[in-house]
């Protein structure tokens, strides 16, 4: 049974690694619906046990309670509200239809602003006062890396945050947190090695944000352009504060950089490139996957302009059956078509929703093991997911876009990073 | 180094330190009149920005008409401030009005967030698409309008508060309310009208830095930071002194980024405050401190 069990992982694996955004586009799926999850992708192994016995916080016959703290006002609000909306969609579905085995989902979103400090308060109130049975979902760095030392004390089970931190989330370091994102390592990694195979005599600059995400968008660019005997040509550091972008484009045009990769806080992005084209200086330009957003692309509609950026989701633009079977019904539903930061929260609930459905039992030690034998769990709008007992990155796939006449263009299909 | 490279920075820092200057106009004035640290002085200018985008964008409203209309209701906001809040919580001791002026700060945050959404926005271009090219350096006329702006802002205030009876009840305002009262001042139009103005100029400032950067309920603040470490460095009851620092950290930051990187920037303004601090004579600072 162990080997068959095996096997099966190893299959999995398999479809992992010939991943594509059009998995499953089958006249079979060529649905205008978007299914429920109903834990058809997690195999658990007979003998395999957890705990069944334990009474779990925010189960009750008629009710799951699951919570995410996350920016809903401030600075990075609208990631967090966007992503908010997408995993409301999910559960209102669920709960629309009855719920899981007649309990119905209920969601309590607690605002961090974005903070470490306030995402300590809120991780503390949503365990402890409102008792829910696991995160799902999120938005932001900083503010879930400040909190994985309670999430781990605490054995929380924590489902798709977006929080990119390499090295830290989707590593057994944190083993109660499962990752479906790739980090700023992986984007930049696969862009970088993107740039270098189709312009290979191209010079290349960095403008990158001090800190964590800089540093991981650094490290993901070195590792790729050394794959092929090249090197970032200017490195250029700034901070989030920074508010006047053209002694920068000064230093970057007298650089002359065919490209620009940029690592910094979208609206510095806006501003840099805004900065560049007026004193006359149209470089190339690479940013992380988050300039594919919909509220960046209106606030910045010159700016953007044919910009290169990694993606995490699949184009919403995209032919694939799912991809427009979740934005049809996504905009019937709200009234407007999804943003990028709607998809994520989709993926984030279609995630834990598949995991309730597939414990054994409604314990936080039965969902993780669900999750550990999740095996390629499709969302639609992600590369298939694939967990293990030894494995907290679901899945890790970079693919290529480019901003065209103010829509997001896929240029090259999603990629598997190490 | 270019002597493009070289007008091109300094353009650039003569831009931000004009901004940074219009933000403190205000601040100054309001100090002046009121003895009030105004924290949310950026925040009623973002009111301004906000009301005529939307108006404008969802309301079909003229731009010109739009932008007059903020301007409006930063002033009124403004003097509701000081009547609702600041001259009620003077009365109950010193330090309650920083209090309540970070208060409004976060209330019109919070206001704006909810009825806006926290997004940003592309704001008006503002004569931005109107672009020159003299000797290599790139400018174009909403950087001109910058700067003459706080030119003009400048100019008018002189010729108010040196030339006009208002500008003598201001000024007497300022330096004893009670005395000024006694004199037959109406103490209270003078600060509804100081109020109100510093709104409208707030209100200015934050329009055009809208133009520059993204309009959302926190786009202020950077310009707010710098604003008020130029006022207390030259000292918030002077003009010029604060006005000069303020145009003096745009071009400071402006060549330190290019020299030493962004990261560089916060640091050097820091640094500068140090230094000056430790070398301006004592009786600089004794000055300050002696000031009404």
């Amino acid at each position: 049974m162990k080997i068959r069990s095996m096997l099966r992982q190893g299959a999995a694996m398999a479809g992992v690694v010939g991943v594509s955004f059009t998995l499953g586009a089958t006249a079979a799926n060529a649905q205008s619906f978007v299914p429920i999850p109903d834990g058809a992708s997690v195999s658990i192994p007979s003998g395999t046990t957890c705990n069944m016995s334990t009474e779990a916080p925010g189960v009750s016959d008629d009710l799951i309670k699951l919570g995410a703290f996350t920016p809903l006002t401030g600075p990075v609000a609208g990631p967090g509200l966007g992503a908010f909306e997408g995993q409301e969609y999910v559960f209102d579905k669920v709960n629309a239809a009855g719920g899981l085995n007649g309990r119905k989902i209920k969601f309590v979103a607690l605002d961090d602003q974005y903070s470490a400090a306030y995402a300590q308060q809120q991780v503390r109130r949503l365990v402890e006062r409102e008792k829910i049975f696991a995160i799902s979902g999120g938005i932001g760095t900083p503010n879930f890396v400040a909190v994985l030392p309670y999430i781990d004390k605490n054995q929380i089970p924590s489902i798709g945050m977006y929080a990119p931190a390499a090295g830290k989330v989707g590593t057994m370091k944190n083993p109660h947190v499962y990752m479906i994102w790739p980090s700023f390592v992986s984007e930049f990694n696969v862009i970088a090695d993107y740039v270098a195979r189709t312009d290979p005599d191209a010079s290349i600059a960095l403008l990158m944000q001090s800190g964590d995400v800089g540093n991981d968008a650094l490290q993901g660019m070195e590792a790729a352009l050394e794959r092929h005997g090249r090197k970032i040509d200017k490195i250029l550091r700034t901070e989030a504060t920074t508010t006047d972008y053209l002694p920068i484009a000064q230093q970057l045009k007298e650089i002359g950089a065919d490209w620009v990769f940029m690592v910094i806080q979208p609206t510095g992005i806006g501003q840099a490139i805004g900065s560049m084209m007026k004193i006359g200086y149209n470089p190339k330009v690479a940013t992380p996957s988050d300039e594919t957003d919909e509220s960046f692309i209106s606030a910045f509609p010159e700016e953007v302009e044919g910009i290169t950026t990694p993606t995490k989701v699949a184009a919403l633009t995209s032919d694939d059956p799912k991809v427009r079977a979740f934005v049809e019904d996504f905009t019937a539903v709200n009234g407007k078509a999804p943003s990028m930061w709607n998809t994520v929260g989709f993926a984030q609930a279609m995630v834990t929703i598949e995991a309730l459905q597939a414990a054994p039992a409604l314990t936080r030690d039965c969902l993780e093991l669900a999750l550990q034998h999740m095996q390629g769990f499709e969302t639609g709008v992600l590369p298939p997911v694939t967990f293990s007992p030894n494995s907290r990155q679901g899945t890790n796939a970079v693919g290529i876009a480019r901003v065209e006449d103010g829509v997001v263009v896929q240029v090259s299909p999603p990629v598997l990073v190490q | 180094m270019t002597l493009d490279t070289a007008l091109q920075l300094t353009i650039g820092g003569l831009v931000s330190g004009s901004l940074y200057g219009l933000v403190l106009i205000g601040i100054l004035l309001i100090y002046r009149v009121s003895r009030v640290v105004n924290f949310a002085h950026g925040q009623i200018g973002m009111v301004a920005a906000m009301c005529a985008f939307f108006l404008a964008r969802h309301f079909g409203v003229p731009i010109a008409v739009a932008l007059g209309l903020g301007l409006t209701v930063a002033a009124l906001v403004s003097y509701l401030v000081d009547i609702l809040v600041i001259s009620r919580v003077t009365k109950i001791g010193p330090g309650f009005d920083l209090i309540a002026t970070l208060g409004v700060m976060m209330f019109l945050t919070a206001i704006v967030e909810l009825v806006a959404s926290p997004k940003s926005f592309k704001f008006f271009s503002l004569g931005a698409q109107i672009e020159f090219t003299v000797l290599g350096v790139y400018f174009n006329a909403n950087d001109l309008a910058v700067i003459v702006t706080l030119a003009v802002v400048l100019g008018l205030l002189a010729l108010v508060l040196n030339k006009t009876g208002l500008g003598l009840s201001i000024r007497a305002v300022a330096i004893n309310p009670e005395i000024a009262r006694t004199t037959g001042i109406n103490v209270q139009a003078v600060r509804a009208i100081v109020w109100a103005a510093a709104g409208a100029i707030a209100g200015v400032a934050a329009i055009l830095i809208a133009s520059k950067v993204t309009l959302n309920a926190f786009y202020m603040t950077p310009f707010l930071v710098k604003a008020f470490v130029a006022g207390i460095v030259g000292g918030l009851d002077r003009f010029v002194r604060p006005m000069a620092i303020a145009v003096g950290l745009g071009l400071l930051e402006s060549w330190v980024v290019y020299w030493l990187g962004a990261d560089a920037r916060i640091p050097a303004v820091f640094l500068l405050i140090i230094v000056l601090l430790g070398v301006l004579p004592s009786k600089y600072l004794q000055d300050l401190e002696q000031r009404p």
